[in-house]
């Protein structure tokens, strides 16, 4: 007990990150006795500490992708590893952010630390994380007393008191309204560069993919290809009217085939 | 200006108007004052068909309660946010006087709901004048009858419907044995009863806990089953383990139907206390009511049947009560 205590406290600092490996992977659900493919030969590699956003139309598998790399499902076909195992069950240190928070926001945050036993010992890990997402004032606060980017900084705070080496998000900033949208992206990143986990994002928004993101995939519509790949290299903190994101942004755009 | 201001005043006094309240007199409280006198009076001076007893102790009630009436008439728009309670309920203070006027009017003095099915307010009031210590003690009884069988019923019904709602296995093999004995009225387990169990308070309390268990175990699984997949889904990601799941997330997540289910296993117990009461027992609200019914007692009965009927109301309340305190963060979802 005494040695996992330590574990969890002063995580390895090579352990920080994780590189994926996502090989040969096709995906499918079985519906009313049919298969429905939703994932094809997918291969991609995440180096660690990475920053990848998934793009792609809505149904292509983004949202599965992410659950097959959390490890809450199986792919039908090929193999997903992280720094070279298996990765066949879920587990904490790959966390794939849900925005349903429920109890107080601070049991909710918790809810990792208790569900191990550690939060004994480790409840002042919860209050550090509270104070990362600036919610630490509204730890009694109850989720309908909450609004919308309130929420999400909840959700995160639930995911990184655990300390995880990847991050998966699913949409985290679709339901949020613009303004709260563009605060939120900013405290995401520099939350990711503090931090350095590895970080997978699946969204709709060009913009914020590329904002993001250091790197961009495009998936094809269902079932879903890996279609194209744009590497984004400017240096953060990003500006959403840099000339070369706006030109990257109208490539990715076309290559959706959305722009003229 | 004084326009807007006169304006202004025209829905305040409007206001006023609704709330019973006139230039510092409340006058639904000497409306009140006025029918509960009637009822006095009418006790009084008016000649009973039959005798009742208890008619003069009935009529010092009404009057006393009319006297304090204009009292609080007066009093009342003095009082601030107190008196703003009064003010509420000042239609049903006279909808009561009224109500116990005719009463009493149609049974005991006119006689056209004849004694023994019907009774005046006052032959309420003897039959609590004359059998209170033995009210009571029925009270008691059935208090004790109907918190262990209720108490024992909800925990086996809550324990039964999360493993319900959570197993397959469980559920394939519990939910259809679950919706065969569901309808069955509790009577029907009373043979059984008798050779299973060892005393007849124990078989009286199987009843009552039966009748309360099944609507929990029901709507338990229900609620376990439709918790939002999402909250399984963050649990297993963030190491939970099954039982973790269940204790943590599913069974709290559930609340709300258990809710539903304890509201419906409360009225399900009340009704079969008169059914369990019959095996045997010597004390209790729903023997006496047989006791008293095989007797024509209906005056008896009709008094204990408002005893229920509060002692059930107050259960309930304290029901929504703790259904509040448990459910505060849920609110905004249900």
């Amino acid at each position: 007990m005494a040695a996992t205590a330590t574990a969890l406290r002063a995580p390895p600092a090579a352990a920080r990150n994780v590189a994926i490996e996502i090989r040969g992977v096709n995906h499918a659900f079985e519906l009313d006795g049919s298969r429905l493919p939703v994932l094809e030969s997918i291969d991609l590699s995440v180096a660690a500490g990475e920053f990848v956003a998934l793009l792609g139309p809505s149904g292509c598998g983004k949202s599965t992708l992410l659950r097959l790399i959390s490890g809450l499902e199986q792919p039908t076909s090929g193999s997903i590893s992280a720094e070279g195992s298996l990765i066949d069950r879920p587990d904490p240190s790959r966390i794939l952010v849900f925005q349903d928070p429920w109890a107080t926001v601070w049991n909710n945050v918790a809810t990792g630390l208790d569900a191990r036993g550690a939060l004994k010992w480790e409840s002042a890990r919860v209050d550090s994380a509270l104070d990362l997402v600036g919610l630490r004032d509204f730890s009694k606060a109850y989720p309908h007393q909450l609004s919308g980017g309130m929420a999400q900084r909840a959700a995160l705070a639930r995911a990184l008191v655990n300390d995880p080496t990847l991050l998966l998000l699913d949409e985290p900033l679709g339901k949020l309204d613009s303004l709260t949208r563009l605060t939120l992206q900013e405290e995401l990143v520099s939350l990711w560069r503090r931090e350095g986990f590895t970080a997978i994002l699946v969204t709709h928004d060009v913009e914020e993919a590329v904002l993001l993101a250091s790197r961009v995939i495009v998936l094809s519509g269902r079932p879903g290809r890996i279609k194209a790949e744009f590497k984004v290299e400017r240096p953060y903190p990003r500006h959403r009217d840099d000339p070369e994101l706006v030109g990257l942004r109208r490539q990715i755009l076309a290559t959706l085939g959305l722009a003229t | 200006m004084s326009n807007a201001i006169e304006a202004l005043d025209g829905r305040a006094e409007r206001s006023a108007a609704l709330s019973g309240l006139h230039e510092n007199v409340w006058a639904s409280g000497l409306i009140a004052a006025v029918a509960w006198a009637a009822a006095a009076i009418a006790t009084i001076a008016l000649p009973d068909v039959v005798p009742w007893g208890s008619d003069g102790l009935f009529a010092i009630i009404m009057a006393s309660g009319a006297l304090a009436l204009v009292v609080l008439a007066f009093v009342v728009p003095r009082l601030g946010r107190f008196g703003e309670g009064w003010v509420h309920h000042g239609p049903w203070l006279i909808a009561i006087g009224v109500w116990l006027t005719l009463w009493e009017l149609t049974t005991a003095k006119f006689g056209w709901l004849p004694k023994p099915f019907f009774s005046p307010p006052n032959g309420l009031l003897n039959v609590y004048v004359t059998e209170a210590s033995r009210l009571l003690i029925c009270i008691g009884c059935t208090l004790r009858l109907w918190s262990i069988g209720f108490a024992s019923g909800a925990v086996v019904g809550y324990a039964l419907g999360v493993a319900l709602g959570w197993s397959k296995s469980f559920s394939y093999w519990g939910m259809p044995i679950l919706k065969l004995i569901g309808p069955v009225p509790a009577t029907a387990w009373i043979p059984c009863t008798f050779f299973f169990f060892p005393t007849t308070f124990a078989a009286s309390v199987f009843i009552v806990a039966l009748s309360a268990g099944i609507p929990v175990a029901i709507l338990t699984s229900s609620g376990v089953a439709s918790v939002n997949r999402a909250y399984y889904d963050v649990g297993r990601n963030l190491g939970a383990s099954d039982w973790y799941l269940v204790s943590k997330i599913a069974a709290p997540a559930s609340l709300p139907h258990v809710f539903v289910g304890l509201f419906m296993a409360l009225y399900c117990s009340f009704a079969v206390l008169v059914v369990a009461e019959m095996l045997g027992a010597k004390f209790g609200l729903g023997w006496y009511i047989q006791f008293e019914t095989a007797y024509s007692g209906y005056a008896n009965v009709y008094a204990t049947l408002v005893i229920m009927a509060l002692v059930c109301a107050g259960i309930v309340k304290l029901l929504f009560v703790a259904r509040d305190r448990l459910l505060g963060w849920q609110k905004g979802f249900i």
